[in-house]
């Protein structure tokens, strides 16, 4: 059999166009009438096949020659069971269209399943390994990022802030142990009743909540579930899904220039994004049974999800429309179900409900 | 990606220092007097195949749990190089995977450490980043080093040979002056690093030379901005006529939204379509500044007198291929990556000129030395390539 190529000679860049030919176990290589070099093909060191790029095989002492006959040449290495034959099978992977089929919907499936069941997955048991303190400094600057952009410094009288953190205090006992430091915070949030936990356990209150409350035990059922996304990790999980996302997409569209630095802003822009309505779920059930342990009613959590859904409008509460408005902040972030209060609603008739928060009408 | 075999043309790797001396001048000064010849310059590679190849690379390196992405990573390299062809022949790349999950591993095991580390003690943490940054000169020539002397054409090595205390002042002086500066020396820290990876090149004993010129890199950066800023102009502009049309729209969208309590698909949308705008205003930015910085670096560029280059690519279509790539990307769930890869690389080839003066089998190897891909593996975890300079 015979390849046609060029010949390089070791240490320089002289080029020649030559012929190898192989005959038994032995080859020749010429260049027009001369002979090159001789010897057995088993010793030769041939390149993998990898689609069609021009094949190298290296002539110990020599040089290399290169040939884009990469048929042949696996005809060669197969005639002769060459070493150099064992990393075939990976060049019949790539070429088979049944194969890409294959391998397209795997991946999609991986994919579409990776995001969906995998990284939320992962997510949750790294956060659960990692140590609280971990996103302490993450969460302080991004509490003062938040002060920076949208939040204001609360306008509650100390006394009340001192009752309510007297308060909070009392339900961070009530959790026992926890690994976590809890502290509350007070912000004014123009135009906005809210409240968020940072994934360190730093709770932030604002004035339009406090203001919206009829009783201190609503504003506790919303700290408990607030504390209930710290407890259960909610944030540090959001944190750890959009950093691994954003890394797989850095890697799949990775050196394409003029792409990867804009994923990078990626992960910033998922943290954003709101909690699953699984965590809410699961902060509200965390939540109700906080509260029945402390000897608080399920229904006061109702009570105030009902007010910030703008049911107070039925039954003429009072609160204006501006107030309302600022409910809805509250729900943009948080979105309230009618499930959510029906939940709370029929654990309450389960514990034999006082009705504690007077939800009259619910 | 073209950038990559003229990043290896810039970046040649590892002849020993004694080897300087020895460098080929003689015929250097012949070559000045033979008339010059325009080298043909192809790229083969096509979607179709390379597709095949890169869903194994992917399917192989999930399968492994990342293991394989050594080997794809060569098998990748090996598909673009020696699909380039410069006369008729290829470019080779050389480094075994072996090598490379080598660095990977440790690589990975100094990010680990690191964020261990940086957990139990935060203090630590704040002062790691700066040590990285103090490393980080030494992981780019490093990187640098590998990524030339594993590369070849005309079975002949390129080489990297710059020095540890110039890379500390081109990767940690230069930039940290621009950050001082807001960024008014950028353009110039950039053409320091250009200078530095291509003065310090080698290919086999010849070396490679340029003479950037500042203001053409800051002339670049002022259209890129100009471009961008236009752009961001066009879009405020734009946003404030429509805004009347938008409200009437969505005032009553909002208020449908209110009473069934969703809220938050909307607000997604507006966020995602603000975060679309910021992207494409960076893809303008790119376009622009790679485009005018690539066109001079290869304007001034030569390999010992012999051969020089010409690069004549536009922003318009750079800027196009950046976006439309990363639109298919993003809507194929990344299926479009190949097909991306190899339309930037046929551009970034098709817009390129080898020229030669004499002969192209005159070029003399040097001697070579073992490298570790350790530098290469250290810069692409912690991404220390900066602003890709």
């Amino acid at each position: 059999m015979q390849l046609q190529g060029f010949f390089y000679a070791a240490g320089g860049s002289s080029r020649r166009e030559t012929v190898l030919e192989v005959e038994g176990d032995n080859y020749r290589l010429r260049a027009e009438d001369e002979l090159l070099a001789e010897g057995e093909v088993q010793i030769l060191d041939v390149s993998s096949r990898l689609g069609n790029i021009p094949r190298r095989i290296e002539i110990a002492d020599a040089g290399v020659f290169e040939t884009p006959d990469n048929d042949t040449v696996d005809r060669i290495l197969k005639a002769m069971d060459h070493d150099d034959h064992a990393g075939a099978w990976l060049h019949q992977l790539e070429s088979k269209w049944s194969l890409a089929a294959l391998g397209v919907v795997l991946l999609l499936v991986l994919t579409v399943g990776g995001v969906i069941w995998g990284v939320p997955s992962l997510s949750k048991v790294i956060a659960f390994k990692l140590p609280p303190g971990v996103t302490a400094a993450a969460s302080e600057q991004t509490l003062a990022a938040l002060d920076e952009v949208m939040l204001e410094p609360s306008r509650l009288p100390e006394s009340r802030k001192a009752e309510l953190r007297e308060r909070f205090a009392g339900l961070v006992r009530q959790l026992g142990e926890t690994p976590f430091t809890y502290q509350l915070h007070f912000r004014d949030l123009p135009d906005g009743a809210n409240a968020f936990a940072l994934p360190s356990g730093d709770v932030v209150l604002t004035d339009g909540l406090d203001k919206l409350a009829r009783d201190d035990r609503e504003i506790d059922s919303i700290l408990y579930h607030e504390i209930g996304h710290v407890e259960l990790r909610h944030g540090l999980q959001q944190v750890i899904s959009a950093t691994i996302l954003s890394a797989a997409a850095a890697y799949v569209a990775g050196d394409l220039s003029g792409s990867q630095e804009l994923l990078t802003g990626l992960p910033l822009f998922l943290m954003q994004q709101n909690y699953s309505r699984e965590a809410e779920a699961a902060a509200d059930e965390f939540a109700f049974q906080k509260m029945i342990k402390t000897g608080i009613d399920p229904v006061c959590f109702a009570s105030i999800m009902h007010r910030l859904t703008g049911g107070h409008e039925k039954h003429d509460d009072g609160l204006s429309q501006a107030q309302s408005e600022r409910a809805m902040q509250y729900l943009a972030s948080h979105p309230v179900t009618e499930d959510r209060i029906q939940r709370a609603i029929a654990l309450a008739e389960e514990v034999g409900s006082e009705r504690q928060c007077g939800v009259v009408g619910l | 990606m073209w950038c990559i075999v003229l990043a290896k043309l810039n970046k040649s790797g590892s002849w020993r220092s004694q080897l300087e001396s020895t460098v080929d001048t003689a015929p250097t000064e012949q070559a000045e007097t033979l008339p010059e010849r325009e080298l043909s310059l192809r790229f083969l590679g096509t979607t179709p195949e390379y597709f095949r190849i890169w869903i194994v690379n992917v399917l192989l390196t999930v399968v492994t749990l990342g293991i394989y992405s050594a080997w794809a990573k060569v098998r990748n390299k090996r598909y673009f190089y020696g699909n380039t062809l410069l006369d008729d022949s290829p470019f080779e790349y050389h480094a075994r995977p072996i090598q490379i999950l080598k660095g990977r591993l440790i690589a990975v095991a100094v990010l680990v450490g690191f964020i261990l580390l940086s957990t139990l003690n935060p203090m630590l943490g704040a002062v790691l980043p700066i040590g990285l940054s103090v490393v980080a000169p030494l992981m780019i020539r490093q990187g640098l080093r590998f990524n030339s002397a594993m590369s070849s054409y005309r079975g002949i090595r390129f080489s990297f040979r710059g020095s540890v205390g110039e890379a500390y002042v081109t990767y940690l002086l230069w930039p940290t002056l621009a950050v001082f500066t807001v960024y008014l020396l950028w353009p110039l820290a950039h053409k320091k690093a250009s200078e530095y990876r291509l003065n310090h090149s080698f290919f086999g004993s010849s070396k490679f030379e340029t003479s950037l010129k500042t203001g053409r890199f800051y002339s670049a950066y002022f259209w890129a901005v100009l471009v961008a800023g236009g752009l961001l102009l066009v879009i405020a502009v734009l946003a404030a006529m429509l805004l009347p049309v938008l409200q009437a729209v969505m005032t009553p969208m909002a208020e449908a939204a209110e009473s069934s309590q969703k809220i938050g698909p909307l607000a997604v949308l507006a966020q995602l379509v603000a975060y679309g705008f910021i992207v494409l205003i960076g893809l303008m930015f790119r376009a622009v500044m790679t485009a005018r910085t690539t066109n001079h670096i290869y304007g001034v560029t030569q390999l010992a007198s012999r051969v020089r280059f010409a690069s004549s690519l536009t922003s318009r279509k750079l800027a196009w291929l950046y976006f439309s790539n990363l639109m298919a990307i993003l809507l194929t769930l990344g299926l479009a990556t190949p097909w991306a890869r190899i339309r930037l690389m046929r551009y970034r080839v098709q817009k390129t000129q080898v020229f030669a003066r004499g002969s192209m089998d005159e070029f003399t190897a040097g001697e070579r030395k073992q490298q570790s891909a350790l530098g290469e593996e250290l810069a692409d975890v912690f991404d220390v390539d900066i602003g890709g300079l």
